[in-house]
């Protein structure tokens, strides 16, 4: 970790972020005010480093995993494939002569276990995270590792191309009398693997079983409900997907007070009418329906997955 | 230079500045919008102005060899809103919200908003992966979007995702 800001600070924030910390230092106690930032673990994604949880471990949706879920190409699944491509190109620029290190690939903590999206799919469930960060993520300080420094050759024997860049012309040459491969060593890696995985099955249903969820009349009348509450509260908003604008967000500043207020509110009529939990039944239903409808397109996917996994871990041996 | 006009001079890049009257007003201050097409000028980081570690997300749907060339726009790091970002002046003289559109490549989809309107996404150049979301501040159902350094391949948004795409974040 760089320790680099992500977003710039004023003056006057500063003062006012250091004021808020030494109260909130107090509110939450010890472990809340180590030097660098600790981002909340559990509900929503890893803590610095290690894979996310394979379901949220705090907050309300704890425990939940939806059905599909099976059948989806996992954060581990994901990580393995990558781990290989990374040693193949390794391997493949030391036979044209260049020592490569791949940028190491680190979970940020955010992170999220698979395309479900358990911990934020119905919007905000973990208080912990919310009573610091509001609808913001708890990854603040995290910073992608930096950009290998390559030589223009180096590069294009990695790439294919002269730059890394979207529209960068191909390049077609030969290094150590060999002719580079099409995409470089990268692209030569990436088809040794079997190109990107073919989730699209699993992955549409999954998308399609939360509109059909959410239009049943029990989320429905759960969602009227979260609004009665909210409205209750002060707060005229209609769908949890919208109350985040209640308390519009300046970039280079966190959550204010505002919204903080209004993303805590969020949460306690979550808690008050049970929406998370009936959406997710709801939409377990849903999904076991389409299961049942598509067993065998999803059985092939996570088949295609998990021979994926084994082939890619194979040819990087 | 002010660094409000090298925010905006590093974020307008190849698109044309229009200035409309800002939808909802802040603080009691009407401001105009400014359209771009990418979130860099307001990052500490040089990441996004060097071109890494970016997420490409593009109008039109790849090619069936990778390649796009439609009007796309780039960002860096966490988006929790596709429709924009409001950021704070640097004369401290209060907030203009900068709305995101597609631009460039070879003027498809022109001047349209990203929210809900890419078909595609390319972590180009990326060492890391990103995630794109249905809904704003990251929720919904998800798609990862491998990064990929040497630009090598880009993915087209599944068939819910593809003009409902609302947030981005680190995979």
């Amino acid at each position: 970790m760089t320790g680099v800001p992500r977003r710039p600070r004023s003056r006057g924030f500063l003062r006012t972020a250091t004021a808020v910390l030494i109260a909130g230092c107090t509110l939450l106690g010890a472990a809340a005010c180590s030097d660098s930032p600790e981002p909340a673990s559990g509900a929503h994604g890893a803590a610095n480093g290690s894979p996310p949880p394979t379901t949220p471990q705090s907050g309300l949706a704890a425990g939940l995993k939806l059905p599909l879920s099976a059948y989806m190409e996992t954060y581990d699944d994901n990580r393995a494939i990558e781990r290989a491509v990374d040693k193949l190109t390794q391997d493949c620029m030391a036979r044209f002569g260049f020592t490569y290190n791949a940028p190491e690939r680190t979970a940020n903590p955010a992170s999220i276990w698979d395309n479900t999206n358990m911990a934020r799919r119905y919007g905000l469930t973990d208080r912990s995270q919310v009573e610091r960060y509001g609808y913001d993520l708890a990854d603040e300080g995290w910073s992608p590792p930096p950009a290998p420094k390559m030589s223009p050759e180096e590069l294009v024997v990695l790439t294919g191309r002269s730059e890394p860049r979207p529209d960068a012309p191909e390049v077609s040459t030969t290094a150590k009398g060999t002719a580079v491969p099409r995409g470089g060593c990268m692209g030569e890696s990436l088809d040794k693997v079997g190109g990107q995985l073919d989730t699209s099955v699993p992955d549409r249903l999954d998308a399609e079983s939360f509109d059909t969820a959410k239009a049943d009349d029990r989320v429905q009348q759960a969602i009227q409900q979260w609004s009665g509450c909210m409205a209750e509260k002060g707060y005229q908003v209609a769908l949890p997907a919208d109350a985040f604008k209640l308390a519009p967000r300046v970039a280079g500043s966190g959550p204010a007070k505002e919204e903080i207020a209004v993303a805590t509110a969020d949460l306690d009529c979550k808690e008050r009418t049970g929406l998370v939990k009936v959406w997710f039944d709801v939409e377990s239903e849903v999904q076991r329906k389409q299961i049942e409808q598509n067993q065998l397109a999803l059985t092939q996917t996570r088949e295609r997955i998990t021979a994926a996994v084994k082939s890619a871990v194979t040819a990087s041996n | 230079m002010s660094t409000t006009a090298k925010f905006a001079k590093a974020a307008r890049a190849a698109v044309v500045t229009l200035a409309v009257a800002a939808p909802f007003v802040l603080a009691g201050q009407a401001h105009a919008d400014v359209y771009v097409s990418n979130n860099c000028g307001w990052q500490s980081s040089s990441d996004c102005r060097t071109d890494n570690n970016v997420l490409i997300i593009s109008y039109n749907s790849n090619a069936g060899d990778g390649g796009n060339s439609s009007s796309s726009a780039k960002f860096f790091g966490n988006v929790p809103d596709y429709a924009g970002e409001n950021v704070l002046n640097g004369n401290q003289s209060g907030y203009t919200f900068y709305r995101y559109v597609f631009s460039g490549g070879n003027g498809s989809g022109n001047g349209v908003a990203v929210k809900n309107n890419a078909a595609a996404a390319k972590g180009c150049p990326s060492t890391v992966n990103y995630r794109v979301y249905y809904n704003s501040n990251y929720g919904g159902h998800s798609q990862l979007i491998p990064g990929s350094w040497g630009c090598y391949a880009g993915t087209n948004l599944d068939s819910t995702l593809k003009n409902n795409n609302a947030s981005q974040h680190w995979g």
